[in-house]
């Protein structure tokens, strides 16, 4: 870590790096360590976000840009059955199907007809 | 096959605790698919594999279950895991698809169906997040998403706390940045 801090006109041109262009590496990987200017910056976002767009419009572009789709939870519980049902684990999967490990051991290996 | 103890003192810190195996895998799917889901989309780009990752999360999870000491909540170590598992499902298909520029793009965002408008915007919102680091854009949806304070995303991704302050603000700058024609 760098022993001089750098200047408050310093870290904020870097946390207002605009788009595309490079930060100032200096700043970056000292301020990544310091508690002191992590800190200041702190201070300065809050103070020039007013500024910028509000941070729940943030927010809300991120639940737009990564929604779940419908109906996952459902299809992750089909996938993880699945899962289970290659790994032949009976007593996880007679208890998401609901039933006794016998029979979900018989509907996924059925019993060997029996020899007359 | 594998039992879970479920010791005294796990109880009031895993919600799961007293359940059977298959009710904890239940609830764990019912609590955290979304969360893990957004958490795993933001670093690994693709919807197909996000739910992969919210699936092999969610197995690994409930597997590890047992080992859960309880010194963050259930929450903030499930997303630890799906964190985890995303980037490392990312740096598997980096290597496969040796081209960086053949990795799968992001459908179109199917649920802005808005006005060309939005659209514009959101597209420009994706781009601006596209071009954060990947941990940069897990910090910006543990903070924005799940509300997390500062002190918990350091112990989810085990990062310093001027680390995730700092890759925080620059990065909702950004973000910020790319929102302001949508208004
Ligand atoms: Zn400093």
């Amino acid at each position: 870590m760098a022993l001089l801090h750098p200047s408050t006109r310093r870290l904020r041109e870097w946390l207002e790096t605009p788009p595309g262009a490079e930060p100032d590496a200096g700043v970056e990987e000292h301020v990544s360590h310091c508690e002191r200017c992590a800190d200041e910056l702190e201070a300065l976002d809050a103070m020039t976000a007013e500024e910028a767009v509000e941070t729940s419009e943030v927010e809300l572009a991120l639940q737009e840009v990564l929604a779940p789709p419908t109906g996952l939870e459902q299809r992750i519980e089909d996938r993880i059955e699945a899962a289970l049902l290659a790994r032949r684990d009976f007593k996880l999967l007679a208890g998401l199907m609901g039933v006794s490990i016998e029979t979900a051991r018989l509907l996924v290996e059925p019993p060997e007809e029996p020899r007359s | 096959m594998k039992a879970v103890p479920v010791s005294p003192e796990q109880v009031g810190t895993t919600p799961t605790a007293d359940l059977d195996e298959a009710e904890q895998l239940r609830v764990l799917v019912r609590e955290y698919s979304s969360a893990i889901y957004r958490v795993a989309l933001s670093i690994v780009r693709d919807p197909a594999l996000a739910e992969d990752v919210t699936q092999d999360t969610l197995l690994k999870a409930w597997q590890a279950l047992p080992g859960f000491r309880g010194e963050s909540s259930l929450r903030s170590w499930v997303l630890r895991i799906a964190h985890n598992t995303a980037i490392s499902t990312l740096r598997r298909r980096r290597d496969v698809l040796a081209d960086p520029n053949t990795l799968p793009e992001r459908e179109a965002r199917r649920s802005v169906e808005s006005d060309a408008e939005d659209r514009a915007a959101m597209a420009e919102f994706t781009r601006a997040l596209d071009e954060l680091d990947d941990l940069s854009r897990s910090i910006v949806v543990l903070r924005e998403l799940e509300h997390q304070s500062y002190e918990e995303i350091a112990a989810t991704l085990d990062l310093p706390l001027p680390t995730v302050k700092t890759r925080l603000f620059r990065a909702r700058r950004k973000l910020s940045h790319a929102l302001q024609g949508w208004k």
